[in-house]
C-alpha cells in the first residue's frame, strides 16, 4: 500500500468522528499555545532587558584595557596596532583622570573621562539634554546626570552653555610628565550636553571632555581604556580573541548579553514547565481519543488486516491519525498564540497610552519557536499514538472481526 | 462417508487433520477435531451444518487468519502457516476474495474507496484502482452508490458491495462466511446467483459457508460439519440431492 493512500485514509478517518476530533486538536491548541504564549513573553523580556541595557550598537563595542599592567601599557602605538587588525572600524582611546569642576561657586570632584567625541557616541548611555552627533569646539564639555543632581538642577537652560572651569589630576600611572598637572587645570569650559548616569553601583560624577583638545596628551600619556567598534558583529570573537593575543584584557556588552541570555534561559525553562502541565493534559485527552478510537473500529482492523493489510500498514496507519491530531492541534495553537500575543500587547499599548508611560514591546516569538513548535508537535503525535498503534498492529484480525 | 474427489481437477486447496481448540476462560471448545478437505480448482463449495459445528473456524483458518494447533493448509501446494504474518496477508490481498455475513467497512471512506481497498493493498495508485472498482460496482448494478458510505446503504446492497470488493483483485478463489444471513430470500438468491456466475463464467472457486439447506444444490460440493469434523462430501447433483433427500430433509422436519 503507498504511503500517499494511507496518509489520505489516514485524514478521512479524522473527518467520520469529527465533534470529537475537533475537541481532541483545539485542547492540543490551548496547551500548545499556552507553551507558546509564556516563551514568548519570556523571549520578548529577554529582548526587552537587552535593549534597555546595552541597545543594538553595543553589540559592536569590545572594550580594551590593560588592568593597570606595568609590563603591558595601552599608548598611541597600541592604538595604531589594534586600528589595523582585519574588521575594526574605529578604535577610541579614552583617559580617565580625577578632577574638580567649578561651577556658579560650587566645587565637585569628578571622574574626568578624557576621550575622542566618538566615546560619547559608542558608550551607550542614553542622552538628557543635548545633541550627542553634533561636533564639540574647543573647551565644551559634557556632563552626566549625578553631576547635575549634585547641582540641583532639574532645567537645561540652567546649565547648557554655562562656564564652569575643570582641573584635571594625572596619575603617575597616565603619565610620569609632572607639569602635566599644572597644564590642565583652570580651564574655562562650557557644558554641551548631559548623559544619563547608568545607575549602575556607586553613582560617579563624570565629565567627558573631548581628546581632540587635548591633542599634546596623546603622545604623552597611558590610555586607561580604548574602545574598538568592529564592523561586522559576526566577527567579534575572531576580532576578540586577535586583541588578547596582544595581551590585553577585553570587556564587552556581549558578556552582559550572554549573563542575560543565560538567566533568562532559565527562566523560560521555568515558563516551558508551567506551560507544559496544560500540554500534558490535552496529550492525555489525545490518548484518551486515540484509545477510544482504536476500540471503535476495532472490526475495521479486522477487516483491513483479512483483505491483506499488513501489520506495519496498520502501524502506520494509526500513528498517521495521531500525528494529523498534533500536527493541526499544532498550528492551530501557533495561530492562537499569535493572536493572543497581539491582544496582550494592544492592551498593554492601550495601558501605556492612558498613563501615559513608555511603550514597552514584552512580547517577541522568535521563528525558531515557532519551527520547534511544529516539530515538538509531530514528536508528541508519534509518542501519544504509539501505544493505540501499537495494539492496532498487534491485534489478530480474527479477535478484532470478533469484537462486538 | 466422505468421497474422493473428481481426478480431472486440480486441488487448490488442502486441508489435513485440522485442530482447533478455544478457551473461553471458564471452559476450552474443541471447534475442530481433525478436519480433512479438499477443494479443486473451479469448484462451488458449500460447507454446511448446524450452529457451532465448526465450518465458520474451519472458513478463518483456510483463509489464514485463525492459526490450527495441529494440521496444514496447503494453498496451490503452499503451507500458508508456514508463511510469516506479512507474507500471509500478501498472499490473502493478491490470492483470496472474503465475504462476511456482516459487512465490515471503513466506514471513513466511500464504497468506491471501500471496493478500491484491496487494490490499495496490491499497490495499485488510487486512479487505476478507482477505475476498477468502479467497473466492478457497475457489474454489480451499484453504480450511483459509488460516492455514498457504505452504511447508508441497506443490508442487500451492503452485501453486493461486500461482494464486489472480493472480487475486485480478481482472485482464486472467493471465501464467504453466511453472506445470505442477514438477507431476505430475494436477496439471498440474487448474490447467491452471481456467486455461480463468478464460478461458471469467470471460472473462480468459491467456498461458502451456510446453514441454509436451500442454497445446497446450488453447489459442486458440498462438506457437512459435525462436531468439529468433516462428516460427509458429496460431488456433483445427483450426490447433494441424495443428500438433500436423506439426511437435510430429516434434520429441519422436526422444527416445521
Amino acid at each position: 500500500m503507498k504511503f500517499g493512500q494511507i496518509i489520505k485514509i489516514s485524514y478521512k478517518n479524522l473527518g467520520s468522528k469529527r465533534t470529537r476530533t475537533l475537541f481532541t486538536v483545539f485542547a492540543i491548541a490551548i496547551g500548545i499555545s499556552a507553551v507558546l504564549v509564556l516563551l514568548s513573553i519570556g523571549y520578548g523580556l529577554q529582548r526587552l532587558v537587552e535593549r534597555q541595557t546595552v541597545g543594538l550598537e553595543a553589540l559592536r563595542i569590545i572594550d580594551v584595557d590593560t588592568e593597570n599592567s606595568e609590563v603591558i601599557r595601552l599608548n598611541s602605538d597600541s592604538v595604531e596596532k589594534l586600528k589595523e587588525i582585519s574588521g575594526v572600524e574605529k578604535v577610541v582611546p579614552q583617559i580617565n583622570a580625577a578632577g574638580k569642576l567649578y561651577f556658579n561657586g560650587s566645587v565637585i570632584d569628578v571622574t574626568i573621562f578624557v576621550a575622542d567625541q566618538e566615546y560619547l557616541n559608542l558608550s551607550y548611555q542614553s542622552t538628557l539634554w543635548g545633541d550627542k552627533t553634533a561636533d564639540l569646539g574647543q573647551n565644551q564639555i559634557w556632563v552626566n546626570s549625578v553631576i547635575t543632581g549634585l547641582l540641583e538642577i532639574d532645567d537645561k537652560d540652567q546649565i547648557l552653555d554655562k562656564d564652569v572651569t575643570v582641573d584635571i589630576i594625572f596619575s603617575k600611572y597616565i603619565s610620569d610628565d609632572e607639569e602635566m598637572g599644572s597644564l590642565y587645570n583652570g580651564i574655562p569650559q562650557k557644558i554641551k550636553g548631559v548623559v544619563v548616569d547608568q545607575k549602575t553601583g556607586k553613582r560617579v560624577p563624570i565629565v567627558y571632555i573631548p581628546l581632540d583638545y587635548l591633542p599634546e596628551l596623546s603622545d604623552k600619556v597611558t590610555f586607561s581604556r580604548v574602545k574598538v567598534l568592529i564592523s561586522n558583529p559576526d566577527n567579534f570573537n575572531e576580532i576578540r580573541t586577535k586583541i588578547e593575543s596582544y595581551g590585553f584584557k577585553t570587556a564587552s556588552a556581549v558578556d552582559t548579553v550572554g549573563e542575560i541570555a543565560y538567566v533568562f534561559s532559565t527562566f523560560r525553562i521555568a515558563l516551558f514547565v508551567i506551560g507544559f502541565v496544560g500540554v500534558t493534559i490535552s496529550l492525555v485527552g489525545m490518548f484518551n481519543t486515540l484509545t477510544i478510537s482504536l476500540m471503535d473500529r476495532m472490526r475495521e482492523i479486522g477487516i483491513m488486516k483479512a483483505l491483506g493489510m499488513k501489520n506495519n500498514a496498520v502501524l502506520i496507519l494509526f500513528l498517521t491519525e495521531s500525528v494529523w491530531i498534533s500536527l493541526f492541534g499544532g498550528v492551530i495553537g501557533i495561530i492562537l498564540s499569535f493572536v493572543l500575543g497581539f491582544l496582550i500587547e494592544f492592551i498593554f499599548r492601550i495601558i501605556s497610552t492612558i498613563d501615559n508611560r513608555p511603550i514597552v514591546d514584552f512580547y517577541y516569538t522568535p521563528w525558531h519557536l515557532v519551527f520547534y513548535t511544529m516539530i515538538i508537535s509531530i514528536v508528541i503525535g508519534v509518542l501519544t499514538g504509539l501505544y493505540p498503534a501499537y495494539r492496532a498492529r498487534k491485534t489478530r484480525a480474527i479477535d478484532a472481526l470478533r469484537y462486538a | 462417508m466422505p468421497k474422493k474427489h473428481s481426478a480431472d481437477k486440480s486441488v487448490v486447496i488442502k486441508v489435513s487433520n485440522i485442530h482447533k481448540t478455544y478457551d473461553t476462560g471458564f471452559t476450552k471448545v474443541h471447534a475442530l477435531r481433525g478436519a480433512n478437505l479438499e477443494v479443486n480448482s473451479m469448484d462451488f463449495v458449500i460447507i454446511f451444518g448446524s450452529s457451532g459445528c465448526g465450518k465458520s473456524t474451519l472458513l478463518n483458518i483456510i483463509l489464514g487468519l485463525d492459526k490450527p494447533e495441529k494440521g496444514s493448509v496447503l494453498v496451490r501446494g503452499e503451507n500458508i502457516y508456514k508463511m510469516d504474518d506479512d507474507r500471509r496477508a500478501y498472499f490473502r490481498s493478491n490470492r483470496l476474495g472474503v465475504v462476511y455475513q456482516q459487512p465490515t467497512w471503513i466506514k471513513s471512506l466511500s464504497v468506491l474507496d471501500n471496493v478500491a481497498f484491496p487494490l490499495y493493498l496490491k499497490g495499485l495508485n488510487t486512479k487505476s484502482a478507482r477505475k476498477i472498482a468502479r467497473k466492478r460496482l457497475i457489474d454489480m448494478g451499484m453504480e450511483e452508490y459509488v460516492k455514498h458510505r457504505p452504511v447508508e446503504l441497506s443490508g442487500g446492497q451492503q452485501q453486493k458491495v461486500g461482494f464486489a470488493r472480493a472480487i475486485v483483485n480478481n482472485p482464486w478463489t472467493i471465501l464467504l462466511d453466511e453472506p445470505t444471513g442477514n438477507l431476505d430470500s430475494t436477496s439471498g438468491d440474487e448474490l447467491i446467483g452471481m456467486l455461480r456466475d463468478i464460478n461458471k463464467e469467470k471460472k473462480r472457486t468459491i467456498i461458502m459457508v451456510t446453514h441454509n439447506y436451500a442454497y445446497l444444490i446450488r453447489a459442486t460440493k458440498v462438506i457437512y460439519m459435525k462436531d468439529g469434523k468433516v462428516a460427509g462430501e458429496y460431488n456433483g447433483s445427483c450426490e447433494i440431492q441424495k443428500f438433500i433427500r436423506n439426511h437435510v430433509i430429516k434434520m429441519v422436519e422436526p422444527t416445521k
